[in-house]
This record gives structure tokens, C-alpha cells and sequence, in this order.
């Protein structure tokens, strides 16, 4: 054991100007990290577009004007008309709201919902039969047959989209962090803890959580990646987010029999979609590279190679 | 190593009962009353409603109606369906074949473009090829599948008229007609696929090079290929095989899209159509359908294990 | 073990110039000069080897001493070029046979590694591959290095190998899973197959006995000696157990965060020790008998230094009780021969002699 290690457990007494310092060195670590940075790059104007729709466009997206319809982008309109003469890159604008939003509330509900069922797992061996059991049954299920057997079951609204997401990510996140847990739960500090006395609770919230923090933050973030597309998926075949609200997947769909006479009513939303997909997967990649703690210690572990 | 089949056999029944028993949590206990989609809105009194729902006994106590509907999953009396006015087993049945045909040429595709990508990824670490693969397969991985359908379409059927843009025909129809109609849609469905088992692939492959009977391989004067090829992809092969097993259910539930896509009459589409209609028997029978071929081609694989993994084999 | 007269033959006959022992001026087997390994880190440059010069005479047992992460695996492991990313070696020449290694391409390296230069390592159920059959994995140095051999030719040389290293009843061994034998037989393992190929003159042994029984360990050790003087091969033993060194060592190179800090003949190393490392070393064996069996264990203050953060001047210094600043700062040391065939890197020897005992009252 070498002498920083004592500084680094949790709960050693920081001070508060220290703790902040943590947080900005951390921050620049992250930003070091190419894949982060061309992730954050790529999703940083997406999340302008959908916060600064009224700034970006005059255009309602839901004005009906058949005068004007089915037209090839242009300066007017940038993502051209569909077949109702709406302009498209207002429709596509107000879709990244609602993609987003869509995506951004099953993500935080999963997220919550798979520490404290992660935990649990980890933590007391029968809450783990339950729980690991159920869940990768869950897993089980190929592609969006749950979501769709939900969705079919709910009818359609955009709760019930978030719903069946959560029920059907939700399983990852719990094996991430049941995975902490239980590699955190043999070290001996958390058995001292015990012997002092303090409750499960106490040494789940101090001592365990923040070794979950890592991988859990890497699994949500594709976990949004994940949402995004699968919401984009169910309205596709009908059976996510209702129209006549224009996420992304309704346009796709709504453009479906235009294929040949425009076939840029369905490129454009397809192209958000994938960038945010892509901006999310790459800051996961970049997460994951930086919060592996094999490669942050890589000197240190040449240094007991060398031999 | 029959121990170890056989553990893995038992282990398997408690799976397909978990898993089938949430097939009926989802059909019978979620909010929604069957009955009231099959006969859809219309205004049918309250009476004929009740007498329905004694009919087809969702009256009965949730457990009866468990222990009732069980036995009969296992004989493959799946129920009927009012739209498809047969047999549910025989629907799915009829439409199992493209569904099929899809998946593997969609598997063998991904496999043998895949694999020897993330090999030479592997063993050229941070040359172009491997940093070439990297960056496009985060790209591919984005892309939500039923776009890309449709680019292909746009390009390869439109533009290029290439190939046809839907519709299925079967071999019988002769090979042309079979394999134009699949082209698109098994590209669709495997690119996301080829993205995702190059990386794992690669990673696997770094993985294994990083052990030490790598270098004794090295160190007994043995050549670069036969490092590679003999000593590492041998070990390799679990966690590569493991992701076949994965990629096959991602083609399963990939095809409910790509289907949709290309007017295929599979089984994809099958569940697709039958949501949007609340043919609850169907999709009740779909569902059993892939979580037990899912669950089998997990088997599959757990047992393959014991012949790679000479531990397992000869204890 | 199997005694010298019934044992299969191990190997060609040796030829007439090898067996000389390493005080006779044959030539030398192998001349490490300046070798220098580094690791590019993003944290910085570990000099993982230093500037490292040695020798293996003909026929010799040269050990190579050094606590963990004193470099002494990735100098065995530049010799034969297997060091790892990020590391490179950097400069230095080794020179075999007239011939320097560092010069030689790929393909040529191949020819030389597991043939006349070949290497065992510390953790045999690491090292060997558990897909594959031992007689496979012994069988496949044959198949590289004398493809002229027929396949039944090959089978049974694999067992004349496995019942030359002391592994009983070969011939049902053969076909075993690497999981399926113990420690001890691993690694005899380990040696047919640096031996196979029949023309091995060094065998690098990196820890070689430290995951074994003290039991195995002194037959693997008799072992190397009888290899020693059947066939002349020379040994680089690679260790950090003094007690090993004592076994068989012929002479000894003592190693210190990269650098060569004394190289002598065992004899010499154990009496009179020039190094303060070593006589540390030497101090915190525990004693059983004498004035210091009921003294505590001495322990060498202070911990191996970072080797990316290296002071200038000594590497020791900050662990030695003779060290003074003006002396042992600035440049490193040399390596200077204070008496015959006896290399200590110090500057003040000469104080460190006349004192050896000063650490005695702390």
C-alpha cells in the first residue's frame, strides 16, 4: 500500500476549498479526453436547437399551408416542407424537445431506480434472487418486443413511452451497480465500518456509492444513447410518443410514403437522431476511458511490472 | 463436463418458467382490458362485455387462470386470433421462415465481415486500420436502423435500382428473386451488428494478447501468425461466441424493424401489425416465440463452452 | 530426480570449448552493453533500465538480484526483445555468438528465441496456455526450430524431455491440460520447452521458484545445476531471494531501480558485500544464530523511489546511511572494479568499507 492511499478513501475529512478544486482538476481530466470532447462538440448544438427553438425559427411547427407543400430544402426552409406544407425544420426543432425530453425522463427514472435496485442486489442476497432474476429475464426479450408489448398494452402517450423504457434498461443499470457493490462490499473498510457500528445504510450511502459512481455514470450515458433510439424506433411503428406531436420518429414515419418524391422529410430527422446517438456514445466512450482506473494508474502499474 | 451439461439444462427450466410468467404479467395484468381491444370501440353493451369475458375466462382468479393457460403454452396452443381467424401457433408458424432466412444471413454476414476486422484491429493496435474501425463503428452503432433502411433504399432502389425495395420471394421463386429481396434489409440489419462485434471482437483479442502465455509463446521463437491465429483467437473464441449468441437475439428483435421496413411477412412485422391492433393472442404467442428462441440459442452457447474450455471438459 | 546415468539424453553433446568456468577467460556466452529500456507514459519516462552492462560466461549460473520494480524482469525480457508497450528499448547492444541481438530482424529473433536463447517465468499456470496440451505446447518449439523432425520423431522427444525434467510417467502426461498438473510440474513444464529445441545456451529463469514449495524449489534449482554440467548451459537466474543466490549462483549482479549497483562472484557478494543496498539486503535476512537472532528485523529504510521521479546523483541515496550530499549528488555513479572481477557503484567505498557495521546501533 503506498501513502496516497490513505487520502483517497471516502470520508477522510476534506476541506470544503480542497473539494472544490477536486471538481475543477476532475473537469479538466475529462475535457482532456478527445472522445468526450468531440462528444460533447457534436451534442452541444442539439441541446441549443431543442432550448432555443423560438430563437431559431419564425415557423409554426404544425401550420398547414398546402400551398407550399412538399418542397426541396432552401433558404426558406432549410429541411424543406412535408406533405402538409409545414416547414420541417421547425418540426424537426420542436421534435428535438421532445425526443429529448422523452429520452432525458426515462434516463434519470432508470438511473434512480437501478442504484436503488442495484444496491439492494448487492447488498442483501435476497433481494439479489429477486431482482437479478427478474431482471435478466428481462434482458432476455430480443429488441423492442417489451416496449412494444407495453406500449400496446398502455396505449400510447408519452409517459407510457417512458415507462417502457425504464422496463427495459433498467435491468442494465441494476447489474452495473449491483457489480460495484459487490466489489466494493469484500474490501475491509466496509467491515470496519460495520464493527463501528454504523447502520447499512450509513456504510451503502458513504462508503459503497461513491465506487458506483464511475461505471454507473459510463452505463447511463449510453443509456440515453439507447433512449433516444428506441423512442425513435416505437413512434416509428406507431407505437411510441402520439402524433400529431413531431418527434423525430413520427416524421420519419409520416415521411414514409414520400420516400421517392421527398426524401428529405425523413433524412433530416434521421440525421438528429443519429448525431445525438453518436455525441452520447462517444461522451460514454470517453467516460469510460477516463474513469477506468487501470488507466489512470498506468505508471504505477509499469512500475511493478518492470520487475 | 456432463455435469456441466447438465447443470446448465436445469438451470435453464427456472429461466423459460421466469420468463414466460412475465409473458403473461405483461398480457394479462397490465391496465388495459383485452377483451375491450378485440372487440375495439364499438358500443356493445356492458352484458355482452361480461358474457365475453366469462367466455374466455378473465374472470377467473389470476392464479386459475395461470395455472390453466401454462400446460397449454407448453403443447404450443398458443390461442386464436379474431383478425388472422386462426390459430395463433399456425401464424406465427407460417411467418417463421423469413424471419429466418433474415436472421441468418444477417448473422453470417456480420460474422464474416466482423471478425477478421477486429483481429487485424487488434494485433495493428493505433495503426490506420485500427483507428479507422474505431471511429466508423461508433458511427454505425448511431444509426438508427430504420433510417439507414431507408437510405438504402433511397440509394440502392431509387436512384441505383439495383435491388428491389420490399417484398419477399422465396427460393422456390428462383435465387435471384430470393436473394435481390434480402440484400438491403440484411445489410440494414447487419451494419449496426458488424460495428458492434468488430469492437468486441478487437477487445477481446487485446485482451487475450495481454496474457503472459502470450509472451511465452513469443519468447519460444514461435511466428507473429501463429501467436495470433493459434495461441490467441483460441482463447478468444469465448467471449466471441458469447457475442454471436448475442448478435442472433439482436437480429431477432432487429427484425421487428427491419421488416416494417421492407414489407417483409415476417414475424417482425407480425408483432408489429398486432400491436397496433391490441391482437393481443398474437402477441402474447410472439413473444413466447423469441424469449424461447432466444433462450435456447443461450444454451446453445453456455454448453459450446465446455468444447472450447478444456477446464470444462476435463475438470 | 532421476540420477545423471539413467537420465535420456537432454540434448547434443556439448561441444569442446563450453564447461569452462568463468574465471578460465574463455570468451564470454553473452555481453549486455548499456542496455536501456524506458516506458513513455503520460505521466513521464520510467527508465525502467538504466544503463544496464553484464556478462554470462559459458557454463556460468548468473543471478540477478533486486527487489520488485528494480527492472530486473524487463532486462531479462529486452534480451529476448518481448518488452511490452509502451516500453522500448531505447539503446544498448547484446551480443551473442558474435552476433548483436538488437540488430538482428524479427524473423532472425525467432530463430534465436527458443533456440539458443529461451526463457522460463515465474508463474507457469499464467505461462502456459490452458487451451492447449502440454506435449502440444512442448511440441510446438520442435515443429519451429526442427522442422526437420518427423511427427513420431517429435512425440517421442517431448517425452524424453518431460522425463529429463523429473516430470514421472511422461507418456500419460502428454496429452494434460496445463490445469490439470501441480505447481511443481508446470514449470518442469515450463523447461522442457526452453530446452526442446536442443541448442540452448542461455535459459533466462525470471523467478523461477518463488510460486513454488521449498521443496520444489530446491529440485528445480538442482535441476539447473545439472543442466549446468551435463550440457555447459549457462543460466541468467532472475530472483529476489538471496537464499536461491546462495543455492547456486555463480556470480551475482545486484540490481537498484534500473542500474547495476555491485557485480561479483557469490562467494565474494555474501563475505564482503561493497554496496550499502546489498549489505542492507544482506542485514535483513533473519538470523538464526549470533547476537542478532533476538534483535528485530532490519529493514532497509525508506521505500524503492518512483522511478518516474528519480533525484539526481544515486539512486540510493535517500535510503543510505552514508550518503552525503556533495558526494553522491549530481551525476550517478560509475560502476568502478574495486578488486578482481568485484564492480561496486559507490563513492564512497572506501568509508562504507572501513565501516560496515555503523548501521549496527540504529
Amino acid at each position: 500500500m503506498d501513502d496516497t492511499g490513505v487520502a483517497s478513501l471516502p470520508g477522510t475529512g476534506a476541506t470544503a476549498r480542497s473539494m472544490s478544486a477536486r471538481w475543477y482538476r476532475a473537469l479538466r481530466l475529462v475535457f482532456r479526453n478527445r472522445l468526450f470532447a468531440v462528444g460533447v462538440l457534436i451534442l452541444l448544438p442539439l441541446i441549443v436547437m431543442a432550448v432555443g427553438v423560438s430563437s431559431l425559427t419564425s415557423y409554426d411547427p404544425t401550420t398547414i399551408n398546402t400551398s407550399i407543400k412538399l418542397q426541396a430544402p432552401s433558404l426558406n426552409h432549410p429541411f424543406g416542407t412535408d406533405e402538409y406544407g409545414r416547414d420541417l425544420f421547425a418540426r424537426v426543432l420542436h421534435g428535438s424537445q421532445i425526443s429529448l425530453r422523452v429520452a432525458a425522463a426515462a434516463t434519470i427514472v432508470m438511473a434512480v431506480l437501478g442504484i436503488v435496485l442495484g444496491c439492494l442486489a448487492g447488498f442483501y442476497r435476497v433481494a439479489d434472487a429477486v431482482i437479478s432474476r427478474i431482471g435478466d429475464a428481462l434482458l432476455n426479450f430480443p429488441g423492442l418486443i417489451v416496449g412494444i408489448m407495453v406500449m400496446a398494452a398502455l396505449g400510447q402517450s408519452e409517459r407510457n413511452v417512458v415507462l417502457s423504457m425504464v422496463i427495459m434498461y433498467t435491468p442494465r443499470i441494476v447489474r452495473v451497480v449491483r457489480a460495484s457493490v459487490i466489489e466494493v462490499k469484500t474490501i475491509d473498510f466496509v467491515d470496519a465500518a460495520r464493527v463501528i457500528g454504523a447502520s447499512d445504510l450509513r456504510i451503502l450511502a458513504s462508503d459503497i456509492l461513491p465506487h458506483t459512481i464511475a461505471p454507473l455514470v459510463v452505463q447511463v450515458t449510453f443509456g440515453f444513447a439507447w433512449a433516444i433510439l428506441v423512442e425513435s424506433g416505437l413512434s416509428f411503428l406507431g407505437l411510441g410518443t402520439p402524433p400529431p406531436a413531431p418527434s423525430w420518429g413520427n416524421i420519419i414515419s409520416d415521411g414514409r410514403e414520400f420516400i421517392r418524391t421527398a426524401p428529405w422529410i425523413m433524412v433530416f430527422p434521421g440525421l438528429m437522431i443519429s448525431l445525438a446517438v453518436m455525441g452520447l456514445n462517444l461522451m460514454g466512450d470517453g467516460l469510460r476511458d477516463i474513469l477506468d482506473p487501470r488507466l489512470r494508474n498506468a505508471a504505477r502499474r509499469i512500475e511493478t511490472s518492470v520487475g | 463436463m456432463w455435469t456441466y451439461i447438465l447443470r446448465r439444462l436445469l438451470a435453464f427450466i427456472p429461466t423459460v418458467f421466469i420468463s414466460v410468467t412475465l409473458i403473461f404479467v405483461f398480457t394479462r395484468l397490465l391496465p388495459g382490458n383485452p377483451v375491450w381491444a378485440l372487440i375495439g370501440d364499438q358500443s356493445v353493451s356492458a352484458d355482452k362485455i361480461d358474457e365475453v369475458v366469462r367466455q374466455m375466462g378473465y374472470d377467473r382468479p389470476i392464479w386459475v387462470q395461470y395455472l390453466e393457460w401454462l400446460p397449454r403454452i407448453f403443447v404450443g396452443d398458443f390461442g386464436y386470433s379474431v383478425f388472422y381467424k386462426e390459430a395463433v401457433f399456425d401464424v406465427i408458424v407460417g411467418r417463421f421462415p423469413v424471419t429466418f432466412n433474415l436472421a441468418i444471413l444477417s448473422l453470417i454476414v456480420t460474422v464474416v465481415v466482423a471478425v477478421p476486422i477486429g483481429i487485424i484491429a487488434a494485433t495493428r493496435q493505433n495503426s490506420w486500420i485500427d483507428n479507422f474501425s474505431m471511429a466508423t463503428t461508433t458511427i454505425w452503432i448511431s444509426l438508427p436502423s430504420f433510417w439507414l433502411g431507408f437510405l438504402f433504399i433511397i440509394f440502392f432502389s431509387v436512384v441505383l435500382r439495383w435491388f428491389p425495395s420490399s417484398g419477399y420471394r422465396e427460393m422456390s421463386f428462383g435465387f435471384d428473386a430470393w436473394f435481390s429481396r434480402l440484400v438491403l434489409p440484411v445489410l440494414s440489419l447487419s451494419l449496426a451488428h458488424i460495428a458492434l462485434l468488430v469492437r468486441m471482437t478487437r477487445s477481446s483479442m487485446l485482451d487475450v494478447l495481454g496474457n503472459e502465455y502470450i509472451v511465452t509463446a513469443r519468447a519460444k521463437g514461435l511466428s507473429e501468425h501463429k501467436v495470433v491465429y493459434k495461441h490467441a483467437l483460441r482463447n478468444a473464441f469465448v467471449s466471441i461466441i458469447t457475442v454471436i449468441g448475442l448478435i442472433f437475439a439482436l437480429n431477432l428483435g432487429g427484425s421487428i424493424i427491419i421488416e416494417n421496413v421492407y414489407a417483409l411477412p415476417g414475424l417482425g412485422q407480425l408483432v408489429a401489425t398486432a400491436a397496433l391492433r391490441r391482437d393481443y393472442a398474437i402477441i402474447e404467442g410472439s413473444m413466447l416465440y423469441f424469449i424461447l428462441v432466444a433462450l435456447l440459442v443461450n444454451l446453445a452457447i453456455d454448453i459450446s463452452y465446455t468444447l472450447i474450455n478444456p477446464r470444462i471438459r476435463y475438470g | 530426480m532421476p540420477r545423471a546415468g539413467s537420465r535420456p539424453q537432454l540434448d547434443e553433446p556439448a561441444p569442446a570449448h563450453i564447461g569452462a568456468s568463468s574465471t578460465d577467460g574463455a570468451s564470454p556466452l553473452m555481453r549486455i552493453k548499456d542496455l536501456r529500456t524506458y516506458f513513455h507514459t503520460e505521466a513521464g519516462i520510467v527508465k525502467a533500465v538504466d544503463g544496464v552492462s553484464l556478462t554470462v560466461a559459458q557454463g556460468e549460473i548468473l543471478a540477478v538480484v533486486g527487489e520488485s520494480g528494480c527492472g530486473k524482469t524487463m532486462m531479462a525480457r529486452s534480451i529476448l526483445r518481448l518488452v511490452p508497450h509502451p516500453g522500448r528499448i531505447v539503446s544498448g547492444e547484446i551480443w551473442l555468438d558474435g552476433q548483436d541481438l538488437m540488430k538482428l530482424g524479427d524473423r532472425e529473433m525467432n530463430m534465436v528465441r527458443g533456440n539458443a536463447v529461451t526463457m522460463v517465468f515465474q508463474e507457469p499456470m499464467a505461462s502456459l496456455n490452458p487451451v492447449f496440451t502440454v506435449g502440444n505446447q512442448i511440441a510446438e518449439v520442435l515443429v519451429a526450430h526442427r522442422p526437420e523432425m518427423g511427427r513420431g520423431e517429435r512425440d517421442h522427444r517431448v517425452i524424453e524431455l518431460m522425463a529429463a525434467v523429473g516430470i514421472a510417467s511422461p507418456e500419460q502426461r502428454i496429452g494434460a491440460y496445463p490445469h490439470q498438473l501441480s505447481g511443481g510440474m508446470r514449470q518442469r513444464v515450463m523447461i522442457a520447452m526452453a530446452l526442446a529445441g536442443g541448442r540452448t545456451r542461455l535459459l533466462i529463469a525470471d523467478e523461477p521458484t518463488t510460486a513454488l514449495d521449498v521443496t520444489i524449489q530446491a529440485q528445480i534449482l538442482e535441476l539447473f545445476q545439472q543442466l549446468q554440467r551435463s550440457i555447459g548451459m549457462s543460466v541468467l537466474l532472475i530472483t529476489h531471494d538471496l537464499g536461491v543466490v546462495a543455492e547456486i549462483a555463480n556470480r551475482v549482479a545486484v540490481m537498484y531501480a534500473g542500474s547495476i549497483v555491485e557485480y561479483t562472484d557469490s562467494d565474494t557478494l555474501f563475505e564482503s558485500p561493497g554496496h550499502p543496498y546489498t549489505m542492507g539486503l544482506l542485514r535483513s535476512l533473519p538470523q538464526r544464530k549470533g547476537a542478532t537472532r533476538k534483535a528485530p528485523l532490519y529493514a532497509i529504510p525508506g521505500s524503492v523511489p518512483n522511478l518516474l521521479d528519480l533525484p539526481p546523483g544515486c539512486k540510493f541515496q535517500s535510503r543510505c546511511a552514508h550518503a552525503v550530499a556533495a558526494i553522491c549528488g549530481g551525476d550517478e555513479p560509475p560502476l568502478e572494479e574495486i578488486s578482481a572481477g568485484h564492480w561496486v557503484r559507490c563513492r564512497r567505498i572506501e568509508h562504507v568499507r572501513v565501516d560496515p557495521r555503523a548501521e549496527a546501533g540504529r
